[in-house]
């Protein structure tokens, strides 16, 4: 109670307008410009700054390091005038295992300050408050982050984490990355000039663009060749930047459908061996309130789920029901993302982190791939054979670079000398264009986003007492009818749950002083009382593998001796408790 | 938490149980044997007695802690400097609970090895060439169970689950109702139930066979209780996760023996990461259930991308069915163990890590009936010899005598080497169940070989240690030369070769990427030039007895016995040798 007070008092202290989304009359509280993208130790101080605004709604735990020893942090929002955070069926938000793949963890961040600049002011915040709890951790991989900001990187490198290892089996750890050779802070691509010699031409319009010669029997030559990315042979074995610092994929370490690398680039000697990885899993495996996953990535614009490999079959039907409602739901809030199957429409993937969540932990679970090329020109038409990248030419982006950019995400061609290749040139898009949206277009992707969690977290089950009759049926016995609904679309046991018998089952109980309970059951019939799947050992305490189904209720009777009050209950894993009284005669 | 479950358990059994004893053997029998089946601080302690013994030669380290927080030890045995390159064997047993025996195995050979430094030419030659890792208990919580009161085969020693999924855990344990000290069977006649007894021996119970017309008279079930009223006795064990199920290759996903995910186990993980830090280790010996010699191992099948199979390839088949006869003419009666890889540490090491690992099942009690010497007396000459052998007739040659099912087998087996395997049935009052009848196997007593006979395993496994050793995989410049072809420019050319029997990768390591390949280099001085060639090789395949593999370049050079090359490899030596020049 004291701690519900407190939140009135600071209300009334400071009310604010909330930040909802109008943009006249409203001032958010924690200002935080949503037009860049900020490193580890930023990302950090802005939650930290939120945690500063909010006390009584958002706290951290430190859950592990990082191999290079940062902060693995787990913040938790929730409302403690609702009780505590594992006491709600909670959504589980990260992002950025993928060290290139920033915007996630600013969509995090996002997603935090939303929930709490508009708590007490927008009601449909306030109820999923109510009921539900977050946890989000905004960097799996802040190693990886860090180094993708402050060193030299392209749009796709550091991926990996950065433990030191043996990528080209040679004897020797991270002897051999990519070079930056006119140190600019970006890895571009290499051309020679070679004339009559070469595999490219220069486009006549645009001399920063390249096209291949054509392949036909005239015998015609580019005066251009590609020389690959920047970067030249540090170990001299032949093989240039073929082995950089890290050189592996955590999110190919998770333990459903876990293949070594050999099968799976990328999945290390065994599941969970990074400490990044493993934390978290220790983290999931203690909250078994969390009901929902959302792991961000980039880039595509995709709603992705499993199965990652076809080998694992399909999932069960009740389940996909809600990943299409949902991921249908999510298409219409995000302009040009497409709800997906990993194996099926994207690749297979062994040891994913969003088909273990659901595959292992039994949690419907998304990943989404942020950003996708089509938003630069959204009023063009999409081009059906863009592939799932995404298809916007090069000279459009270009053009983009260009005129909306103003020329300055693109590195202009220019000369270098190169140890091996004499004097060659150096050119391309920066690392932050390609995967990551330009400045202007970055909050919207936030919101869209961090909406979509809102309406994934507003789908975990909520279990109320819809009804409850009480009828004689004679010999002094008493017949007690509970109807248990789950209000929302996520079933308070998924069906993957129930059939892989992962946690607890869902428990119906009744209990009273003066109170002989003979039997109990679910029924199954709303017109045939008898048939009904009854218990008579224990029966005031009834289990359920099944649990109750998304937007589905389960009735049931039992037959008991005595009077005065009988509480009636519902408890399960991933939903908050529910009990009522009932009067028996 | 496990000691103070222990405690618990034997306090529920106090007011009836004796003190505890090991399985019971007859005082005629010699106890005399250097395997005994040591509990985990006496196994401890012997090995840093071998350690002090051998001072400089014997290093015992801690690899790590189990999740009861006992120390895995790893006793290296070594003389010479540990330079990279020089290869190491692991040993490894005491993986599955039941298997405790086979530590004491693994600490006999450890002994046999160090004692017989100086003294044996082979042994000595071993130890200052190769390094040899003992991990002669791979599992100390799951072997610690071995020694529990009452007495029974357990497997699990990890994490527990609710396994009759009631929300409750662990509250239908097996346990010593009838407070004899060890933990049996129960049968209770039921028209349900699916056994019968054998004909042959009606001690033993076998499965009714529905399609001959027999139908089961007894259910039969773990000695325990049905304190939950389920219908199920004793299914509601403490601890489930079993250590040699938590590997990652053939991981079983949502089995309770399995664990949650693989690596769940810090003993597990130990011994993961220290076979990921020493890439010299060419072989793993592992002694258990698992068995590769007996029989060889299925062959690998195919499938799509990601299928996962048991077995190995073919060509790796081929090399075990050839150990497997080798095995046979030193070990005079080998026994069959299992084939189930599921979650195996060995599976892990051979289809993940691309290791060379060999599975030795050094015995179980055989599913056959004694010899007719072995109950007999020795006949003086050859008429009573006659007279004897057609009395003796064994049961099963009688003509109407139905044949006894493999259980009856073993226990005549073990009884006539006078093992106390099996106890008869005898009625008990069941709390729940009402009249039953407790009896059956005694704990390890199929598993433990008999005192008499540990001596010989002992022997005759070491000779097969031995002889294994010698065949590890080893790397050779067998040629060198630079043959000159006018204008200081010479034709260099290296042939590498492995002698040995076991091949320097296997065709399992192959598929998988994980072992580092051998790295040939030339070196060369700084006026010389290398006008054609390879900068660096890596040669991932060298196959065994005599698998070579060469290399040329043409080198300018003014001094061709100045060119070197360098063959490097993580398990198999590291060789550097000068050029010949040949004309």
């Amino acid at each position: 109670m004291i701690v519900s007070l407190l939140s009135l008092a600071l209300l009334a202290q400071n009310p604010g307008t909330g930040f909802i989304g109008n943009p006249v009359d409203s001032r958010p509280q924690v200002e935080i410009p949503w037009n860049r993208l900020y490193d580890d130790a930023e990302i950090y101080a802005h939650l930290d700054r939120l945690v500063e605004q909010w006390p009584d709604m958002l706290s951290f735990e430190v859950i592990g390091k990082s191999v290079e020893g940062r902060e693995m942090r787990v913040y938790t929002v929730n409302d403690p005038a609702s009780g505590p955070a594992d006491s709600k069926p909670a959504m589980w938000v990260d992002a950025n295992v993928h060290g290139n793949e920033v915007q996630g963890g600013e969509t995090c961040v996002y997603l935090v300050w939303y929930l709490l600049e508009n708590h007490g002011t927008n009601e449909r915040v306030d109820e999923l408050l109510s009921r539900v709890s977050f946890y989000v951790l905004p960097m799996v991989n802040p190693d990886g982050r860090h180094r993708w900001f402050h060193d030299a990187h392209n749009a796709h490198s550091s991926r990996t984490g950065h433990q030191p290892t043996d990528s080209d089996r040679d004897g020797k750890f991270d002897e051999d990355p990519p070079n930056d050779l006119d140190g600019d802070g970006h890895i571009v691509q290499m051309r020679k000039y070679v004339p009559g010699e070469g595999t490219h031409r220069i486009d006549p319009d645009d001399p920063r663009v390249m096209t291949p010669v054509p392949a036909n029997d005239r015998g015609e030559k580019g005066d251009w060749i590609f020389l690959g990315s920047e970067g030249y042979d540090d170990d001299g074995d032949g093989r240039v930047n073929e082995d950089g610092s890290g050189g592996y994929d955590m999110n190919r370490a998770w333990p459903s459908s876990w293949r070594p690398n050999h099968i799976q680039y990328g999945a290390g000697p065994y599941p969970l061996y990074w400490p990044e990885t493993r934390c978290i899993a220790d983290f999931l495996y203690a909250h078994s309130n969390v009901a929902a996953v959302q792991s961000f990535h980039n880039t595509g614009g995709m709603i992705l789920r499993g199965p990652g490999a076809g080998i694992y079959g399909e999932y069960p039907r009740a389940d996909l029901a809600v990943y299409d409602e949902l991921g249908k739901e999510g298409e219409r809030m995000l302009p040009f993302y497409s709800y997906m199957i990993l194996w099926k429409d994207l690749y297979s993937v062994f040891g994913g982190f969003v088909t273990w969540t659901y595959e292992g932990l039994g949690i419907i679970s998304f990943t989404n791939e942020l950003w996708v090329s089509e938003r630069l020109y959204p009023q063009d038409k999409p081009d059906p054979d863009a592939g799932w990248f995404g298809g916007t030419s090069q000279k459009d982006r270009l053009w983009f670079n260009d005129h909306l950019l103003s020329g300055a995400a693109y590195v202009e061609w220019h000369e270098v000398e190169h140890p091996v290749y004499g004097t060659v040139e150096v050119g391309g898009f920066r690392k932050d264009f390609g995967r990551v949206p330009p400045s202007f277009l970055i909050e919207e992707e936030l919101h869209r986003n961090a909406i979509f969690c809102m309406r994934h977290a507003e789908a975990m089950p909520d279990v109320v007492v819809r009804s409850h009759e009480v009828s004689s049926i004679g010999g002094g016995l008493t017949a007690i009818d509970v109807t248990f609904e789950n209000l929302r679309p996520i079933p308070t046991r998924t069906a993957l749950a129930a059939q892989k018998k992962i946690g607890k089952q869902d428990e119906f109980t009744i209990a009273g002083d003066g109170l002989e309970v003979l039997a109990g059951g679910f029924r199954e019939d709303r017109w045939h009382p008898e048939r009904m799947d009854f218990e008579a050992r224990e029966p005031e305490r009834l289990l359920r593998e099944r649990g109750i189904s998304g937007r589905g209720e389960v009735t049931v009777r039992w037959i008991v001796k005595g009077g005065g009050t009988a509480t009636v209950g519902w408890t399960g894993e991933k939903a908050r408790a529910v009990s009522v009284p009932i009067e028996l005669p | 938490m496990i000691p103070a479950l222990t405690a618990l358990a034997t306090l529920s059994v106090a007011a009836h149980a004796p003190a505890f004893a090991p399985p019971a053997l007859t005082s005629a029998v010699s106890q005399d044997t250097r395997v005994e089946v040591l509990e985990d601080r006496s196994l401890r302690l012997a090995l840093r007695r071998l350690e002090g013994d051998h001072t400089g030669r014997a290093h015992l380290m801690s690899i790590g802690n189990s999740r009861g927080g006992r120390s895995i030890d790893v006793l290296r045995i070594a003389e010479g400097e540990l330079r990279p390159g020089r290869p190491a064997l692991l040993l490894v047993a005491g993986m599955e609970g039941t298997q405790a025996w086979t530590s004491s195995l693994a600490l006999d050979h450890a002994r046999s090895l160090l004692e017989g430094y100086g003294e044996d030419d082979a042994i000595t030659a071993l130890i200052d060439t190769t390094t040899i890792y003992v991990l002669a208990r791979a599992n100390p919580d799951g072997c610690e169970r071995r020694f529990e009161s009452p007495q029974a085969e357990r497997l699990a020693s990890g994490r527990g689950v609710d396994d009759d999924r009631d929300g409750r855990e662990a509250e239908d344990p097996i346990a010593d109702l009838d407070g004899d000290g060890a933990v049996l069977w129960m049968r209770v006649p039921d028209p349900e139930g699916e056994w019968i007894a054998d004909p042959a021996d009606p001690r033993i119970l076998k499965l009714a066979n529905r399609e001959r017309g027999e139908r089961g008279v007894y259910a039969l079930h773990r000695e325990g209780r049905d304190a939950d009223g389920d219908e199920l006795v004793a299914e509601d064990d403490e601890l489930n996760t079993e250590w040699h199920r938590n590997f990652p290759a053939l991981w079983e996903e949502h089995a309770a023996r399995a664990g949650r995910f693989p690596g769940e186990e810090p003993g597990v993980k130990a011994v993961m990461d220290f076979v990921l830090t020493h890439t010299e280790i060419a072989l793993v010996v592992a002694y258990g259930e698992l068995d590769d010699l007996g029989s060889p191992p299925p062959k690998l099948a195919g499938g799509k991308r990601g299928t996962e199979s048991p077995g190995r390839p073919e060509a790796d088949v081929t090399l075990l069915t050839e150990l497997g006869r080798r095995y046979a003419e030193t070990v005079k009666s080998p026994r069959a163990g299992s084939k189930d890889e599921e979650g195996r540490l060995q599976t892990w090491l051979v289809q993940h890590r691309g290791m060379q690992c060999i599975s030795v099942h050094p015995w179980s009690a055989p599913a056959e009936m004694p010899e007719a010497e072995e109950s007999a007396e020795e006949p003086v000459d050859e008429s009573e010899a006659d007279e004897a052998a057609t009395e003796e007739v064994p049961k099963a040659v009688e003509e109407d005598a139905p044949e006894p099912s493999d259980d009856a087998k073993t226990l005549a087996w073990l009884e006539a080497h006078e093992v106390d395997a099996y106890r008869d049935w005898k009625p008990f009052e069941h709390p729940d169940l009402g009249p039953v009848e407790i009896g059956g196997w005694m704990p390890h007593a199929r598993i433990e070989p008999p005192a008499a006979l540990r001596d010989t395993i002992a022997d005759e496994h070491f000779q097969f240690l031995l002889q294994l050793a010698a065949e590890l995989p080893r790397v050779e410049v067998v040629e060198c030369t630079a043959r000159s072809l006018g204008h200081d420019v010479y034709d260099v050319t290296v042939v590498i070769e492995n002698a040995a029997l076991l091949p320097f990768t296997t065709a399992a390591s192959r598929q998988a990427d994980a072992p580092r390949p051998i790295r040939v280099g030339l070196n060369f001085s700084e006026s010389d030039e290398l006008l054609a060639g390879p900068v660096r090789v890596m040669v991932d395949e060298l196959a065994g007895t005599g698998g070579r593999h060469t290399m040329n370049w043409l080198v300018r050079t003014s001094d061709p016995e100045s060119v070197s090359v360098r063959v490097v490899s993580d398990h198999a030596g590291i060789v550097t040798r000068n050029a010949e020049v040949s004309r």
